[in-house]
């Protein structure tokens, strides 16, 4: 009685939560842009599809999501190996680094890059301003960390030995990476890259910035369309369009992810890494040109900037931060700002952690029977959806649905409960796809021992599960929290009661008057990447420290 | 130009507004001396008025600042608790506005511009007022005959030039719309995209006002025939490629504002490196309002009588770079030296903005391409 | 050299050393060993958990690298020989069969990566199969077969190549007491019938005894004298 009532609600919770605070807001806002005096009215769909420049954004976000996830994945998958199969001095602090990207201000981030390569930059000798290869370096740039964090999640767990056994029979290292390494990273794989396919077919500031007009995506438009015109039928258009290019995405990832999916032999970390050898040279090489392409020239050229001032160089833009800005025209200093995005992050990341740990709790079964597991991989693409739907949609959604709903008389759009809530809703899918590659890798056999020596399943949970997926936890812990700390889009189309978080100060600082300002939010950039990277390697420290090593 | 007749102005509701307004105006001179109670003016109003009390709440845009100071000011004037809440930028805000008007966000709000305005007061969400108090100075800056709702600020966007360089090059600064399509200024202009930046498409309709709804897309055809670089938004266009932001860009000619060459002056030095090209400025116009179906209207009144009050007035020129919309509110020294307010500038009526914005970006888009 | 370098393989005064964790001293974990496995024969290392004799093993198969010493098969250094140009085969403690592929992609992996063409393959994985007892068994998931037959399974995938050396990491250690003696007697008369040249590394004296023709004992990472 007592499980069956157990596994109701850890299937109800998550699913209301994600229903309630994502499904009913954009559902409402699409048929509010189909209804028309009462009625529904759908010719917007032809309307909006005879529109070429529909198909041309359309064509865009396909081409941008897909050559962004090829390239991450390329590039990650070196990156993975070396963070979490070798061992060297500062690894921790790399594996934190290079996950800055993901919380940097696209603003900041799109000024950063064109200072780079426009013209009069360092690299304008490519010539790529405003082109497709800008937007997709800039993709990559922010979506590496996903890879290499969720792959390299799974692989520092593999045990060696199946490629020590390929090897020994005669194949090269290659051939082993190919043969026996990649089938078993391929959930991992499957997990990011469909992570990345989402986060780049909505990404928004970053590509109308680098990309200009030309490269605009569906994300963008649907931004022009609600916010510059109110043309709620349009924007329900494209957010169906969206929704379509993105269900497509989940269901062929979760294809790829289930049908080769079997338990793994999964090692203690420990035995798993080791010190630099010849042989990982490429990996290495790989590794260190990507970060230094990718990373180090736009973030150097941003901390460089973020050093001068009209004094020349020093820490002006740094002593500033405690200021309200040239002629006090922020409303708070940027430290209280840290300070909101921090309390913010942290409420979002315990909410995300809740819900996501619970559906991973779920999605990591197997049953038996052919309707629950169908019912499974339902909810596995249902909770993916957030992170494929633009935050405008979204946003302007919540502001229809959120005024005393269910009848309560409490009017949630303006309390600011609803901004650690949207920050969650899209870091629960983070969550789940870097805890679940490998608890579902965990041998059923081992649940089923220690329920045959008399475990509760929340005994099998606490003693089996845990200690296997307390890292990815850590992990994921830390990546949610960078998420919410970085997060723009959503809390800026929300109401903020009297408080800004680090990107809306930033924004607000770029979009001003004055060098000093401009200045200040390059440092305030620099300050978001630094407490990111603290954070994350906090939360790393943390895995180790509260999960003893089975 | 149209005039404020407030349609409300015999009814109690303005009458206990004016006599907020006045004490406003009256504490804000008296230096706070004897200033009158919360209570006194609620009295004041022949005790018919609603009382002032509660809470009241203010939406406004991103960029929006209310100093500690004049939030505590205003609370204790008028006894009622301020909250200020904001969203997004200026459009964001007025199409959040239009799509609760049911179930309002706020009392008041603050920072709808001259182009989204008319669509905020056509979809009903407004309840109009403006304030007395105001005055007919700020006649010039209503948005309707009605009074619907209340200038609070006001500034320009307008080319910019990089003197400097064009010293250098030994070539003359322009000085019209027209100069920028001239064979001389050949790819030296960037603008930003109007379909994604406020100030972008305050400068598309500044070209409607000056050539008409059919000359402007010829004169838009030629500028960017003209090698003209079109970038998204203002802070991508005056620091990465205005040659003039100190960034290292390339670009001596940009869209900006009227104010900007007052942060281009170099330490120690008297001059701007920069200037405004005055033939090219378009006003814009920032209102408050009364929400249709706030909770507490008077105390939305009573917001927005502060926010036009020579106290308030005084802060808006250093916290959001506009201009107040009284003529006494204070106004930074730099600015009396380098941004000069331009004699006349390329304006249309917010209304007829609202009428055809869709189809202008659409129009300048196919173009564009 | 006038001495005729000795068939099979040689372990020439073999250290391994690991480095120490967090800054402790590196940790000595084969001291100068030396030993000789003479062609078609089995050489058995007996000794408790963690006297090294894994670590020998694995750095026979060079996935060790040496602190010391010197490993030659029929005459010929292995210093700069990759784990892959070996031809040795490795049969680990659990099997490590690769759980992606069925009994057949197992088995065949080895033929694959020596480029053996597809006819003989299959004729080859028949026969190994046929060997370890596990007929019919070619398209199985690894996943549904007990203790024993995987092992089976590995001991097959290592044969397949015909490997010049096989090495054995307590293959047998896994499983319970009757299957183990059963399968270390059929271990010897396949090890036998196939004139495998074999090191054998185990804890267990018995199973020593049955597999091997020589029993070495180490203890503390070095080879105990045989009195």
């Amino acid at each position: 009685m007592l499980p069956v009532l157990g596994w109701t609600s850890t299937v109800l919770i998550p699913l209301a939560f994600i229903g309630i605070f994502f499904a009913w807001p954009v559902v409402t806002l699409i048929v509010r842009g189909f209804t028309a005096d009462g009625a529904v009215d759908l010719t917007g769909f032809a309307d909006v599809f005879s529109r070429t420049s529909t198909w041309r954004v359309i064509g865009q976000t396909l081409l941008q999501a897909t050559l962004g996830t090829v390239g991450a994945v390329i590039l990650g998958l070196p990156g993975a190996y070396v963070v979490s199969r070798l061992r060297f001095r500062g690894r921790a602090a790399l594996r934190a680094w290079i996950t800055v990207p993901f919380v940097l201000p696209t603003v900041v981030v799109g000024v950063a890059f064109r200072s780079l390569l426009g013209e009069g930059g360092p690299l304008a000798f490519l010539d790529w301003d405003q082109t497709l290869p800008a937007v997709v370096w800039a993709l990559v740039f922010f979506n590496y960390a996903v890879v290499v964090r969720t792959v390299g999640a799974l692989w520092e767990r593999l045990d060696p030995r199946p490629v020590q056994a390929a090897r020994v029979l005669g194949a090269s290292p290659l051939r082993a990476f190919v043969t026996v390494t990649l089938p078993q990273l391929r959930p991992a794989i499957a997990a990011a890259a469909s992570l990345v396919f989402l986060f780049c077919s909505t990404a928004f500031g970053i590509v109308m910035v680098l990309g200009g007009r030309r490269f605009a995506n569906l994300e963008a438009e649907i931004y022009r369309q609600t916010t510059q015109l109110l043309d709620l039928r349009a924007a329900a258009v494209l957010s169906i369009a969206q929704l379509v290019i993105v269900s497509i995405a989940l269901y062929v990832s979760s294809r790829l992810r289930t049908r080769r999916e079997t338990a793994l032999n999964l090692a203690a970390v420990a035995t798993t890494s080791r010190r630099i050898q010849r042989a990982d040279l490429p990996a290495v090489i790989v590794t260190g040109a990507t970060i230094t392409v990718l990373h180090v020239l736009p973030l150097a050229s941003l901390v460089a900037r973020s050093l001068r001032d009209a004094q020349g160089w020093g820490f002006g833009n740094y002593t500033a931060l405690a200021t309200q800005g040239s002629r006090d025209a922020l409303t708070s200093t940027v430290w209280e700002a840290l300070a909101t995005s921090v309390r913010l992050a942290l409420a979002a990341t315990v909410i995300a952690m809740i819900i996501g740990l619970l559906l991973v709790t779920v999605l990591s079964r197997r049953p038996g029977k052919p309707l629950a597991r169908r019912g499974i991989a339902t909810i596995d693409g249902f909770v993916m959806l957030p992170l494929g739907v633009s935050a405008v949609t979204v946003g302007f959604g919540l502001l229809l649905t959120m005024y005393q709903p269910f009848g309560w008389d409490i009017d949630l759009r303006s309390s600011g409960v609803l901004i650690p809530i949207a920050q969650a809703v899209v870091a629960v899918p983070l969550v789940i796809r870097l805890v679940l590659p490998v608890v579902r890798a965990i041998d059923p056999r081992l649940r089923h021992a220690a329920a045959v020596l008399g475990a509760s399943p929340v005994r099998v949970l606490a003693t089996v599960d845990w200690p296997i997926a307390a890292r990815s936890v850590g992990l994921a812990t830390g990546f949610a929290m960078a998420a919410s700390l970085g997060e723009f889009g959503a809390t800026s189309f929300l109401v903020r009661p009297d408080s800004v978080t680090m990107p809306v100060i930033i924004f607000q600082l770029i979009g001003r008057q004055g060098a000093q300002n401009y200045g200040m939010a390059l440092a305030a950039a620099v300050v978001l990447g630094l407490v990111t990277t603290i954070i994350i390697m906090a939360a790393e420290r943390l895995r180790d420290a509260g999960a003893g090593e089975f | 130009m149209s005039r404020i007749k407030n349609p409300f102005s015999v009814n109690r509701v303005a009458t206990a507004s004016i006599a907020t307004g006045l004490a406003l105006v009256l504490t804000a001179c008296g230096g706070g001396t004897d200033s009158p109670t919360p209570n006194d003016v609620a009295t004041n109003t022949e005790g018919q008025s609603e009382e002032l009390s509660g809470e009241v709440t203010l939406i406004a845009h991103d960029s929006f600042t209310f100093p500690d100071e004049l939030i505590a000011d205003f609370e204790e004037k008028t006894g009622l608790t301020l909250n200020v809440t904001t969203t997004g930028d200026g459009g964001q805000l007025a199409n959040q506005l239009v799509l609760t008007k049911d179930a309002p966000l706020a009392d008041a709000f603050f920072g709808v511009d001259n182009s989204f305005v008319t669509g905020l007061i056509e979809a009903g969400a407004v309840d109009p007022y403006t304030p007395e108090s105001l005055g007919e100075s700020a006649t010039e800056f209503a948005a309707d005959d009605a009074g619907s709702v209340t200038p609070v600020d006001h500034g320009y966007v307008c080319f910019n030039a990089d003197d400097a360089w064009f010293e250098e090059n030994g070539l003359a600064a322009p000085e019209t719309l027209d100069d920028l399509t001239d064979e001389a200024y050949r790819g030296l202009t960037v603008v930003m995209d109007p379909t994604a930046s406020s100030p972008g498409a305050a400068m598309l309709f500044a070209t409607v006002a000056k050539f008409g709804e059919d000359g402007y897309r010829d004169y838009w055809t030629k500028l960017l025939a003209n090698d003209t670089k079109v970038v998204q938004g203002w802070s991508d266009a005056y620091y990465v490629d205005f040659s003039g932001g100190g960034e290292d860009g390339q670009y001596p000619i940009v869209v900006s504002y009227n104010t900007s060459p007052a942060y281009t002056v170099a330490e120690g030095s008297d001059e701007s490196t920069t200037s405004v090209l005055l033939d090219t400025c378009t006003r814009q116009v920032e209102y408050a309002g009364v929400l249709a179906g706030a909770k507490n209207p008077a105390g939305a009144r009573a917001v927005i009588d502060y926010l036009v009050s020579q106290d308030f007035q005084d802060t808006v020129a250093e916290t959001m770079y506009m201009y107040p919309v009284l003529p006494s509110g204070a106004v930074p020294d730099e600015w009396q030296n380098w941004a000069p307010v331009p004699q006349h500038s390329l304006d249309l009526a917010p209304d007829q903005i609202t009428a055809n914005r869709a189809a202008w970006l659409d129009e300048w888009s196919q173009l564009a391409g | 050299m006038s001495r005729s370098t000795p068939k099979g393989l040689e372990v020439i005064d073999v250290s391994v050393t690991y480095p120490g964790e967090r800054g402790a001293q590196p940790v000595a974990a084969v001291r100068g060993v030396s030993l000789h496995v003479p062609q078609g024969s089995t050489v058995a290392l007996l000794g408790p958990s963690g006297c090294g004799k894994s670590t020998l093993l694995r750095a026979v198969t060079g996935l060790e690298s040496l602190a010391g010493g010197l490993i030659r098969f029929d005459g010929q250094d292995l210093a700069d020989v990759p784990v892959h140009r070996r031809d040795f085969g490795l049969v680990f403690q659990d099997g490590q069969l690769f759980a992606h592929r069925d009994v057949a992609g197992n088995i065949d992996y080895g033929l694959v990566m020596h480029h053996v063409p597809r006819a003989e393959r299959v004729q080859r994985v028949t026969e190994l199969l046929r060997l370890v007892g596990l007929e019919g068994y070619e398209s199985r998931s690894v996943a549904t077969l007990s203790g024993g037959q995987r092992q089976r399974v590995a001991l097959a995938r290592a044969l397949a190549p015909r490997p010049r050396l096989l090495l054995l990491d307590e293959p047998l250690s896994a499983l319970d007491r009757d299957l183990r003696e059963r399968l270390s007697h059929d271990l010897r008369n396949i090890l036998r019938s196939t004139g495998t040249t074999a090191l054998y590394v185990t804890h267990d004296h018995g199973e020593a005894s049955v597999v091997a023709e020589r029993v070495l004992t180490m203890s503390e990472g070095q080879l105990v004298p045989t009195t």
